[in-house]
């Protein structure tokens, strides 16, 4: 393909000063990747691993500390005011809360109308009210709910509104940020049922964050898997959660169930030893190694670099590095 | 297999501003002796009143129940009176909820509330706290004595969860109850929580009653299922049945809603239309009418009876072999 990614982001680093510490925290240590016209990057990994933070990176809620951002070619790392809002246009985030990011005073309408009269789209107060019912109809909402009060709808329904919301400025990229974490289990696969003809519908770009891997290789064309910060693994969606290369992604296979219990019941857990350590004060070498069942004493001293290391599959590994150059798999 | 606690008939009211409802149904099932049972369901289907009416926790006066029995020990808890209640809370069954928070006290040292359920129970100190550094080591925490004299806000969740197992299984209790003890931890916390309760139980033979809304969590952990929806039981049966052949339209719904993994092809997932009612506001007839693809005319009026066949039970006027979204529809093929 000779067309440009729609999404670049380069070497994003987004540091945090800790409060009263004098402490920095990187959130963000240095995330690399693009995202193709019409794709879908999940982007997985436990709480604190930086997916929010490279999410609102990349939507430029925040500057990064370094690094680059384009979109569609263009640099858009440090752009302000309109320049920024023509960013907005065509860069949407979604959130995870869907009540708590409505404005619990404003009706389904005026909150679509609001975003439509600020970015001065679908012309008159007629052309938006139409606009306005437009979006419901995409999103699977009767007409009837444009009156609606957050309070006054399900989760599933707010999160619909949440997405009506950042459709309303006909985005070529949305971020979504763990869009169905919050919601029902028998309410999950109508929201990602709906992303999905979304997407195809409307031939938009997502990048899919969830802490879930099941859910993430269900909708993703290419997975990024993070741990503190950084990216460890990252590939096409069947190579990256069914064979994966870097062990930490082989722990967050392990948690995903097999839906026949039969072989669910003779499934062997060996859950990763530890816990996430403080990102103020990552670990020496592989940021992976005290957690690590594969760690050798490289892993203690040397940080693995993220490698190409089987077609379009890279993996930030000393061990699946190895294996693959010996055996052309992981261990 | 002798059950350790049997509920028949289990039914609690709640006193709200607009009347009582009821948000446990007449409720009945048993635990065995070492069993692993998961009580599933969706947000406010009734799953923590149920088991907090067991324990005899359920928030009073708000809450009451109005009929059948807790047998454990083949005592009816709900007809016993106080004294004897709190005498079975913690060394007969016990429970862990989501936030650990709920069972510790922040200005106490994690030693001394452990020491404190022990003691409660007629262990003399010395016995207790000998007990509390066996019971921390025995749930995986580094260092048990230096753990013992920390306050709670020095751990993390996941460790704090340990402690909670820690002060629930220190009596060696028959049933442990878990309410989504898992939900709030991250994916590999979880594991290690799970493996935990299963090495616990092969180890002292313990039952637990995992309660959850999560069916992965539930094909991870569980022989047998109870699920729940809108204050009733709906469907029982072993985790494997019920995966392979569920017999009521919700769960098929459930288990087919769930993204399958190692799977070439990935169909769109299959969807309950609406969301799950809470218990106080359930629909008449089958409370599952409104959303499901296989309603005929009687859901509407008439309540199911759960009915019982050897080894399972359902909740519905429509046999499987009859439905039009047969069980396994949509599901991608394995590869
Ligand atoms: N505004 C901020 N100020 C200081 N630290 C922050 C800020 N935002 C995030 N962090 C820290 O940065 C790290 C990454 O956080 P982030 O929210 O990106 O993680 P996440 O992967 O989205 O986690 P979760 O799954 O919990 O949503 C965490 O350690 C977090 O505490
Ligand atoms: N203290 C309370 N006061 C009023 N209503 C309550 C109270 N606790 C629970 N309820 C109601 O009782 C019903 C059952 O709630 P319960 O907490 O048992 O659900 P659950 O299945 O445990 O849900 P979750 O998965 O959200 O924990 C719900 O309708 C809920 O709104
Ligand atoms: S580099 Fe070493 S410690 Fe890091 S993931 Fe690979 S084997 Fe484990
Ligand atoms: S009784 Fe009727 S509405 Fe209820 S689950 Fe069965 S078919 Fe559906
Ligand atoms: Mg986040
Ligand atoms: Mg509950």
């Amino acid at each position: 393909m000779t067309e440009s990614p729609i999404l670049r982001a380069e070497d994003l680093v987004k540091v945090y000063p800790i409060r009263g510490t004098g402490q920095e925290l990187r959130a963000a240590a240095g995330v690399s990747f693009t995202l193709d016209r019409g794709e879908t990057l999940g982007i997985v990994g436990e709480s604190g691993c930086g997916k929010s933070t490279t999410g609102r990176l990349l939507v430029r809620l925040e500057e990064p500390t370094s690094g680059r951002i384009e979109l569609a070619g263009e640099d858009v790392t440090r752009v302000r005011g309109r320049a920024l809002r023509a960013v907005h246009r065509r860069i949407q985030l979604v959130f995870q809360d869907p009540f708590a990011s409505l404005n619990p005073r404003l009706t389904v309408a005026q909150t679509l109308e609001e975003v439509l009269r600020v970015y001065q789209l679908a012309g008159d107060k007629a052309g938006r009210r139409r606009r306005v019912q437009e979006l419901l109809g995409m999103v699977g909402l009767r007409t009837g709910f444009a009156e609606r009060y957050p309070h006054q709808m399900s989760g599933g329904q707010c999160q619909r509104v949440g997405i009506a919301r950042a459709l309303a400025v006909e985005p070529q990229v949305v971020v979504l940020d763990e869009p169905v974490s919050a919601l029902d289990v028998s309410v999950q696969s109508e929201v990602m049922n709906l992303l999905t003809r979304l997407r195809d519908e409307l031939e938009l770009s997502y990048v899919f964050i969830s802490h879930d891997l099941g859910m993430v290789r269900h909708i993703s064309d290419r997975i990024v898997v993070m741990y503190l910060g950084r990216i460890v693994e990252l590939g096409p969606w069947r190579a990256v959660s069914d064979e994966p290369l870097h062990p930490y992604t082989r722990a967050l296979q392990e948690a995903v169930p097999l839906a026949d219990p039969d072989l669910e019941a003779g499934r062997e857990i060996e859950p990763l030893r530890g816990e996430v350590p403080d990102p103020a004060n990552p670990p020496s070498g592989c940021v992976f190694h005290p957690r690590c069942p594969l760690a050798e004493d490289v892993c203690r001293t040397e940080d693995p670099a993220l490698l190409e290391l089987l077609p379009g599959h890279q993996a930030a590994c000393h061990v699946a590095a190895r294996e693959v150059a010996r055996a052309g798999r992981p261990a | 297999m002798t059950a350790v606690l049997s509920v028949r008939g289990l039914t609690t009211v709640l006193h709200l501003a607009d009347g009582p409802v009821e948000v446990v149904k007449s409720v009945s099932f048993d635990i065995g002796a070492g069993e692993t049972v998961a009580l599933v369901g969706e947000s406010g289907s009734g799953k923590s009143m149920t088991m907090l009416s067991v324990m005899g926790l359920h928030p009073q006066p708000t809450a009451e129940i109005v009929g059948g029995e807790v047998l454990l020990d083949d005592v009816d808890l709900v007809g016993a009176d106080e004294r004897y209640r709190r005498s079975v809370r913690g060394s007969s069954m016990a429970m862990v909820y989501q936030d650990p928070m709920t069972s510790l006290n922040p200005l106490m040292r994690i030693g001394a509330q452990i020491e404190e359920v022990l003691t409660a129970h007629g262990t003399s100190r010395r016995a207790a706290q000998a007990r509390v550094l066996e019971v921390l080591a025995e749930v995986g925490i580094p260092q048990p004595a230096r753990a013992a004299r920390a306050f709670p806000h020095e751990f993390s969740g996941g460790m704090r969860q340990r402690v909670v197992i820690a002060m629930a299984i220190a009596l060696r209790p028959a049933l442990l109850i878990a309410d989504e003890p898992t939900t709030a931890l991250d994916v590999t916390i979880q594991q290690q929580i799970i493996a935990l309760v299963r090495r616990l139980q092969a180890e002292t033979g313990t039952a637990v009653m995992w309660i959850t809304h999560d069916l992965g969590v539930v094909a991870r952990v569980a022989s047998r299922l109870l699920v729940m929806y809108a204050g009733r039981l709906v469907e029982t049966g072993s985790t494997r049945a019920v995966f392979a052949r569920p017999e009521h339209p919700y769960t098929a719904g459930l288990i087919a809603a769930i993204p399958p993994a190692r799977v070439a092809e990935r169909a769109p997932l299959r969807q309950i239309p609406g969301a799950p009612p809470d218990a106080a506001h359930a629909p008449s007839g089958c409370p599952f009418h409104p959303r499901c693809p296989e309603v005929v005319p009687r859901c509407r009026e008439e309540m199911p009876p759960l009915t019982q066949r050897p080894g399972s039970a359902a909740a519905c006027w429509v046999p499987p072999s009859q439905w039009s979204v047969p069980a396994d529809a949509e599901r991608g093929q394995a590869s």
